[in-house]
C-alpha cells in the first residue's frame, strides 16, 4: 500500500481513516513513533517521559476493538502525548520543575479521560517550561527546534511542538496562559489552537493562572485540531468555568470556502516586528483576499499596557499557588520562575486589580471590533524563533513581546496560530487568527482555506 | 524600587532572597515600570472587575 510519506508524517484525519478501514493498526502506527522516538529523543528531548510498554498495551486494544468491529471515531488508536502538566494516573507529572520530580497523579485529568474514551494512545508526557513560565525546564533538558536546533523551540509548551513537527507523536496537547501554544506552534510550523475559556476542562492540570490557562490542541493540520478539539471539549463538573454550551463537530463541518468573511488586520501588532515577519504577514493578507475574504485595519484600545496587565494578572495568581515552594524549596526551582515568582508577591493589590479592569475593558471593546468583523488577524510572534544563547531571562519584561497573543488570553477568545511562512534561514513564521468566543469553526474555516491555499503544512524538518 | 521598601515587601511576604535574586527583581521591575505606571494612569470608570471573569457560554 502506498502511503505517501512515512506512518508518522501522517496526520492524525489520514491516519484515522486508514486504522478504521483496516489498512494500518495502532500498533503499526504506535510502534513507529516508539522506534521514532528512540531514534530522535535523545538529541530533540521532546519528552521527559515515554510511555512505552502501555503505549503498546493500550494501541493492541484498540485494534481489538476494530477487529470486533467498534470504532470510537477518528482518534481510535491514533498516537498523542501530553505536556508534562496534565495529570496522568501512575505516570510521572513532574511539571518540568526539579520540585516535582517524584510527583505521580492517581487520576488522570478530565482532558486524559476525554482523549482514552475517543480511542487515543498516550505516548508520554512532554517537555515543558518549568511550571509553565518562560525558557528551559528544571528537569531534564530544553527541549530543541527540529527545524534548527540552535534556535528557541518557543514555550511553555514546548516538548508539545516539537515532538508533532519532528513526528514523535500524531498531536499533542499544550496550554496557554499568554502564547504557550500560539508561541511554539509558530517557531515549529504547526496548528496551535487556544480554544475559547471554558471550552476545554482544566481539571487535574497544574494551574499557573486560574482566570487566563486554557489547553489545546498542537498538530500538523487544521483538520487535526478540529478533530481533537471535539474530543476535548464540553463541560465538566468537575471544572466550574467550563461551559454547557453544545459542541460542534468541527471537522467535518470544515469548509474551505471563506467567501464575504471580514477579516480585521491588528494594526497595533504590525508595529516593532521583524521585517521577515511583516513580509510574511502582507503575504497572508493577500491570500485572504484572494481567497474571497474581506480585509480591513481595526485596534484594541490601549494595546501598549495589554502585554503588563497580562503578565501582573498571572503573575499573582501563580504567586498565590507557589508562594509556599518559593518560600520554602527556592534552591528546587530554576531561576527564571524564581525571578517572576518574586515578582508576582511584589505586584501591588491595586495593580492586580486595575489590570483586571483594563481586562473588563478589552473584552468589551474586543466584542465591538467582533461586531464588525469575523476574525481578528496578527502575527503570532513579533520575531523568528531567537537563537537559543541570545536568550534574555528578562524577555517577559519587553512592552510588545506578546501583546497581539495576550489580548486573547485576556478578552476570553479562541486563537490559533497557522504556518504561514519561513525566513530565509528556514525558520518557520506564524499567523495569528482569533474568532469570537465560541466561534472556534469559524476560526478553523478560516484557517483550513488558508492552509490549503499556501500548503505549508506539507513542510517537515530537516532531520 | 527604594531599597527599604523592597525590604518591607519581601519580609512581609516571608521570603528570604540573596543578593543575585535582588538583583533580578531590580532589573524585572524597571523593565516593567514604565508599563505599570501607564496602565495604572488608566481612567477605567465603569468597569468593574467582576466583570472581567464572567464564564462565557452558561445557559
Amino acid at each position: 500500500m502506498d502511503l505517501s510519506g512515512p506512518l508518522h508524517y501522517l496526520s492524525i484525519d489520514r491516519a484515522g481513516n486508514l486504522i478504521r478501514d483496516g489498512k494500518i493498526s495502532s500498533v503499526d502506527l504506535t510502534e513507529s513513533y516508539l522506534e521514532r522516538i528512540d531514534q530522535l529523543n535523545p538529541t530533540l528531548h521532546s519528552y521527559i517521559t515515554v510511555n512505552g510498554n502501555s503505549a503498546r498495551k493500550d494501541a493492541k486494544a484498540m485494534d481489538k476493538e476494530i477487529a470486533y468491529g467498534h470504532y470510537r471515531g477518528p482518534l481510535h488508536g491514533i498516537p498523542i502525548a501530553l505536556k508534562d502538566l496534565v495529570d496522568t494516573a501512575a505516570l510521572a507529572t513532574t511539571y518540568g520543575s526539579e520540585a516535582f520530580k517524584d510527583r505521580v497523579p492517581s487520576k488522570d485529568a478530565t482532558i486524559v479521560t476525554r482523549l482514552k474514551d475517543a480511542g487515543c494512545v498516550n505516548l508520554g508526557k512532554l517537555t515543558m517550561s518549568e511550571l509553565a513560565m518562560v525558557g528551559p525546564p528544571s528537569l531534564g533538558e530544553e527541549t530543541q527546534n527540529p527545524w534548527n536546533t540552535s534556535h528557541a523551540p518557543g514555550g511553555s509548551s514546548s516538548g508539545s511542538a516539537t515532538a508533532v513537527a519532528a513526528g514523535l507523536c500524531a498531536g499533542s496537547i499544550g496550554s496557554d496562559t499568554g502564547g504557550s501554544i500560539r508561541f511554539p506552534a509558530a517557531n515549529n510550523n504547526l496548528v496551535g489552537l487556544m480554544p475559547t475559556y471554558g471550552r476545554v476542562s482544566r481539571n487535574g492540570v497544574m494551574p499557573l493562572s486560574w482566570t487566563l490557562d486554557h489547553l489545546g490542541p498542537m498538530t500538523r493540520t487544521v483538520e487535526d485540531a478540529a478533530i481533537m478539539l471535539h474530543a476535548i471539549s464540553g463541560f465538566d463538573p468537575a471544572d466550574r468555568t467550563t461551559s454547557t454550551k453544545s459542541v460542534g463537530a468541527f471537522r467535518s463541518d470544515l469548509s474551505a470556502d471563506i467567501r464575504g468573511l471580514e477579516i480585521g488586520v491588528l494594526e497595533d501588532s504590525l508595529m516593532d516586528i521583524d521585517f521577515e515577519i511583516g513580509d510574511a504577514i502582507k503575504s497572508s493578507i493577500r491570500a485572504f483576499e484572494s481567497l474571497g475574504a474581506k480585509v480591513r485595519p481595526v485596534r484594541i484600545p490601549n494595546y501598549r499596557v495589554l502585554h503588563i496587565a497580562n503578565s501582573i494578572i498571572y503573575l499573582v495568581e501563580a504567586f498565590n499557588n507557589f508562594g509556599t515552594l518559593l518560600r520554602q524549596k527556592p534552591s528546587e526551582l530554576g531561576k527564571i520562575f524564581r525571578i517572576y515568582g518574586y515578582m508576582g508577591g511584589l505586584f501591588s493589590a491595586d495593580e492586580y486589580v486595575q489590570a483586571m479592569r483594563l481586562r473588563s475593558r478589552t473584552r468589551v471593546e474586543v466584542e465591538k471590533i467582533f461586531e464588525k468583523v469575523d476574525l481578528i488577524l496578527s502575527p503570532t510572534t513579533n520575531s523568528p524563533p531567537k537563537r537559543i544563547e541570545e536568550f534574555d531571562p528578562f524577555v517577559l519584561t519587553g512592552s510588545t513581546r506578546s501583546a497581539s497573543a495576550e489580548a486573547f488570553n485576556l478578552a476570553a477568545c479562541p486563537a490559533l496560530s497557522v504556518p504561514c511562512g519561513f525566513t530565509k534561514a528556514q525558520l518557520p513564521i506564524g499567523l495569528q487568527v482569533a474568532a469570537k468566543p465560541m466561534n472556534e469553526q469559524v476560526l478553523l474555516n478560516a484557517a483550513y482555506a488558508y492552509q490549503e491555499l499556501v500548503g505549508l503544512h506539507h513542510k517537515h524538518p530537516p532531520l | 524600587m527604594e531599597d527599604k521598601y523592597l525590604e518591607s515587601l519581601l519580609a512581609r511576604l516571608r521570603l528570604d532572597l540573596d543578593d543575585e535574586e535582588v538583583e533580578w527583581v531590580r532589573t524585572v521591575f524597571a523593565g516593567y515600570h514604565p508599563q505599570i505606571e501607564e496602565l495604572m494612569s488608566l481612567d477605567l470608570a465603569g468597569e468593574e472587575v467582576g466583570t472581567a471573569f464572567l464564564p462565557l457560554g452558561k445557559p
